[in-house]
């Protein structure tokens, strides 16, 4: 085992990472700027190093794709795919069923600037689409967002581990920018998990049957069905809100960021401190369920002023105005088309506001 | 003078910033991948190439392949 420390693109970083993780199979069809994960997984397709990865296919195009890990999940396996903007909405119609059947993959997509064709560069304007259920009908995924290569490696083996505790599909919202970044890490050891999947249709000779299905025309099982996903859905709040703070103790000012901008959010934070304006961070890692638990804390403590940083026209703002009940100004920095803010940018800003 | 292999490059610019001659700067045109690569003039705006090899130091996809000092 390798514990060294590797030179790897981020996007490189998450095909390796699920390996690590165990992962059985990997369907997709490729896109700029997430095209490096399935190259790398071409790559380490039967390499002895990962006997447990037995399938890897090039779909003809994203719906397939995504309807081809659906099928591999239902028995139980550890499936992923990987896509960018313009894939992402194909492959919803995939994720609503999945998310009524109940069938735990991993789904990645590198965010790319949008809408339509947009261009290649960072982004992180399919936040709605990720965390509020972007196919038909009331559902929710979770959704994890790394900020370095090194979490890029990591978070496909917690991913898998979420997927299958709560039985739902989980996304990982990456930026561009992070799946084409090089940054030097040391693989974390990852343990693969074995995860107990009683409800798989694995066609063994002899075993129970299984159906597993979305249609239910009956209305008493069509609600029974939805109150019981509501239940999940509140449960999977309750336990699975993740986040990180960066000197919140003291704060006037918190930022407000997740993904790449999270780690210039850092910076800018140092910058201001350096010129006495006491800031903080707060990074969401789980996006779905939003962490409003830790946001509502840091205003009962007494924060009254909150920014958020994003590269969209504004959509975590929201859920972030929803976390502070209105108890603390919330404010808003953006950039657009592919560009990021610098610490500069941010400190200029937020110094404005804090005036 | 450099060489490049414009289909790994991802137009990061690292290389551009780095060059003390300003000999590289981001093509017009796109690669495979959508990408605008770099593409390396031999006259630059501070002078010519001088081989330093400093792009081919910064560049993090080795989409610098080559740097070469010619014979004068």
């Amino acid at each position: 085992m390798k514990t060294e420390k590797e030179f790897v693109k981020g996007n490189e970083a998450l095909a390796l990472g699920a390996l690590k993780a165990g992962m059985n199979a990997y369907f997709a069809y490729p896109i700029t700027p997430s095209s490096e994960i399935p190259e790398t997984l071409a790559r380490e397709f039967k390499s002895p190093e990962y006997p447990e990865f037995k399938i890897f296919l090039q779909a003809m195009n994203e719906l397939e794709a995504i309807n081809m890990v659906i099928g591999a999940a239902s028995t139980g396996a550890k499936a992923m795919t990987a896509t960018s903007g313009p894939g992402f909405s194909l492959k919803q119609e995939g994720i609503s069923y999945a998310a009524a059947m109940e069938i735990p993959f991993l789904v990645v997509d590198v965010n790319r600037a949008g809408p339509g064709l947009g261009n290649l560069g960072p982004e992180q304007s399919d936040y709605f689409q990720a965390t509020k259920g972007g196919g038909h009908g009331g559902y929710k995924t979770i959704v994890l967002a790394p900020n370095s290569v090194q979490e890029m490696a990591a978070f496909p083996a917690l991913g898998f581990s979420l997927a299958f505790k709560h039985r739902t599909p989980v996304l990982m919202l990456v930026d561009a920018f992070l799946g084409q970044v090089k940054e030097d890490i040391v693989f974390p050891k990852i343990a693969q998990e074995k995860f107990e999947t009683p409800w798989a249709a694995t066609g063994a000779r002899g075993a129970e049957r299984h159906l597993i299905l979305s249609l239910h025309l009956d209305f008493e099982d069509q609600s029974k069905h939805a109150e019981h996903l509501k239940s999940k859905y509140e449960e999977i709040d309750m336990a699975e809100q993740r986040s990180e703070e960066y000197l919140t103790s003291d704060a006037e000012v918190v930022l407000v960021a997740f993904g790449v901008v999270s780690r210039l959010c850092r910076r800018a934070v140092n910058e201001l401190r350096a010129k006495g304006v006491r800031a903080g961070l707060f990074r969401p890692v789980t996006l779905s369920p939003f962490p409003a638990k830790g946001l509502k804390s840091l205003v009962d403590r007494g924060i009254k002023k909150i920014v958020v940083v994003e590269l969209n026209v504004g959509q975590m703002v929201f859920d972030v105005k929803l976390a502070v009940e209105g108890k603390a100004s919330v404010d808003f920095i953006y950039k657009l088309g592919g560009f990021l803010p610098t610490s500069a940018d941010i400190v200029r800003k937020v110094e404005m506001i804090s005036k | 003078m450099v060489i490049i292999d414009s289909e790994v490059c991802k137009g990061c610019s690292l290389c551009v910033v780095s060059c003390p001659q300003k000999n590289l700067k981001l093509s017009e045109s796109l690669n495979r991948i959508g990408y605008h690569p770099v593409e390396f003039h031999y006259h630059g705006e501070k002078g010519d190439c001088t081989a330093c090899g400093l792009c081919y130091w910064v560049c993090p996809d080795f989409a610098i392949a080559e740097v070469r000092r010619l014979k004068q």
